[in-house]
């Protein structure tokens, strides 16, 4: 674990990733945990299937990581990767125990009330629409990472977030006229 | 939309950070656990053996004659709603949905058939989930919904049945040690029709709030909208040939899988955010169209299934036909 630390340049942790060097791949991923956290939580609304979504994402990663082209980045990548698991996940909890919220919504504020409502409406969203608005709502990604991400044309991620947008916009219009 | 009103809304949604330790966490089990060599199981793909087809050809007949029973029964319904719409019978409804569902999904979660070349798994699931499902009938059966929830019940109960006959098909696969039709049945029990649309339909229901006419309305444009940008479900309403023979079945399968994902959408937008009293009639024929077509796109993904074109072709005939009733549903609801 120690010679990592002397380690610094991607290609190098790369390299030794490849070699079979788990913290090395660790270091890789480092910068990139958060957002694949987000990307995860984004779409199960679920931070412990969350976690366990990119630990299994990062080991499916390290196995694959041969097949990362020369030049190109790590971040998209790791995402479509952690996007692809979720989707696993998603389709394998497909019973799931559902709870019975309180019908009276009296004591709860507006904004969790709105807040609620757009993960619900969300949650009404395919993977693939509800992915691009995590992408880039959430994370702010620009669309040609987007893109990336998705392996896509940079006009065709454009439609996409146009048309997920389009489905969720009158859930939050109504937010944005009750604040 | 202003972008970022989506940006802060979302972020307000969503807002939670890993829990602290969670990378290094990751980062032990990555330096413990040496990465493991490239492979997969692949399945091969065939032609169900005859003593899986006549399975498949009785199951068909058993879910031909439980979806007309159901229809009857959804619009038996839809003309006798005379059920207490109060708060509390809602309420006491959902907590009842809730804990019978809660019962089957805790029956399911013990899922050991993870590919259909594990027979002995697979058939030990499906004999364990039939009689889980006969209760999560019984159970259906025994709820007295209220009025606003009374025809999703009714489809509700269609759609279990219509698990219940899948549920004998997998099980025969298994005995057949057929794994690709182990596969089949499997994807199509967990699929759009099946259990998706079971769990959605619950969990909307459960989530469930009666809103005021302009909410109700601007929902119903927003998945009016949905349905006619959607390429498949106007493909399949359309009169154009769909073959779904040999190499055309998958094509067939995603036109399925796509136009159920949009119908379902549908489906439960009308339940969670439930019509005002004053739209409950056009709501009630609405919801009730929406049926029709999911009951055909149940006939047709078991069609396919069975590599059935004529059973497909009838299904695609009642989905033509509730494609337009649907479309003059909305209509009428969109101008009120």
């Amino acid at each position: 674990m120690a010679h990592v630390m002397f380690v610094h340049d991607e290609a190098d942790l790369i390299r030794a990733a490849g070699q079979g060097d788990g913290a090395a791949f660790a270091e890789l991923i480092r910068p990139h945990y958060r957002s694949a956290f987000r990307v995860a939580y984004g779409l199960l609304h679920n931070a412990n299937e969350a976690e366990d979504a990119v630990q299994e994402a990062a080991f499916k990663a390290w196995r694959r990581l041969g097949n990362l082209r020369k030049g190109s980045s790590l971040r998209p990548w790791f995402l479509a990767i952690v996007a692809n698991q979720c989707r696993s996940v998603s389709r394998s909890r497909w019973w799931s125990v559902l709870k019975v919220e309180s019908p009276e919504s009296e004591g709860i504020s507006v904004d969790v009330a709105a807040a609620v409502d757009l993960r619900r409406a969300l949650l009404r969203l395919g993977h693939d629409e509800r992915l691009v608005v995590v992408l880039r709502y959430y994370l702010d990604m620009p669309f040609e990472e987007i893109a990336t991400t998705l392996g896509i044309s940079t006009k065709a991620a454009r439609t996409r977030v146009e048309r997920a947008v389009h489905r969720l916009r009158p859930i939050v219009q109504i937010q944005g006229a009750a604040v | 939309m202003d972008e970022r009103l989506l940006f802060d809304r979302l972020h307000q949604a969503l807002d939670v950070e890993p829990s602290p330790g969670a990378y290094d966490r990751l980062r032990v089990s990555l330096i413990k656990s040496p990465a493991r060599p490239h492979g997969g199981l692949s399945f091969t793909f065939r032609w169900p053996k005859v003593g899986l087809r006549l399975a498949a050809v009785v199951t068909l007949v058993v879910l031909g004659i439980a979806l007309v029973a159901g229809f009857v029964a959804t619009h038996r319904v839809a003309e006798d709603i005379t059920t207490v719409n109060s708060d509390h019978a809602i309420t006491a409804y959902k907590l009842r949905l809730s804990d019978a569902y809660a019962r089957i999904s805790t029956e399911a979660s013990n899922w050991n058939c993870n590919s259909g070349t594990q027979f002995a798994a697979c058939e030990a699931d499906a004999n364990r989930l039939l009689p889980a499902n006969y209760q999560w009938l019984n159970d259906l059966n025994a709820i007295q919904p209220p009025a606003r929830f009374a025809i999703a019940h009714a489809q509700l109960r269609l759609h279990v049945t219509a698990q219940l006959a899948r549920t004998y098909v997998w099980i025969a696969a298994s005995r057949a040690h057929d794994a690709a039709a182990v596969d089949r049945e499997v994807a199509v029990i967990r699929g759009q029709t099946g259990a998706t649309w079971v769990q959605t339909m619950v969990a909307n229901v459960v989530a469930s709030k009666q809103r005021s006419a302009a909410t109700y309305i601007s929902s119903v444009r927003s998945e009016k909208l949905g349905l006619d940008g959607c390429a498949s479900c106007q493909n399949l309403a359309g009169q154009s040939q769909v073959s779904c023979t040999g190499g055309q079945a998958p094509t067939c399968q995603d036109l399925v899988t796509l136009t159920a994902t949009q119908v379902l959408s549908f489906q439960a937008a009308l339940i969670a955010t439930a019509a005002p009293n004053s739209m409950t009639t056009k709501d009630n024929r609405l919801q009730l169209d929406l049926g029709a077509a999911a009951a055909a796109l149940v006939a047709m993904d078991d069609a396919l299934t069975s590599g059935d074109q004529a059973a497909f072709n009838v299904g695609r005939t009642s989905f033509q036909q509730a494609m337009p009733a649907i479309n003059r549903d909305a209509a009428d609801i969109l101008k009120s």
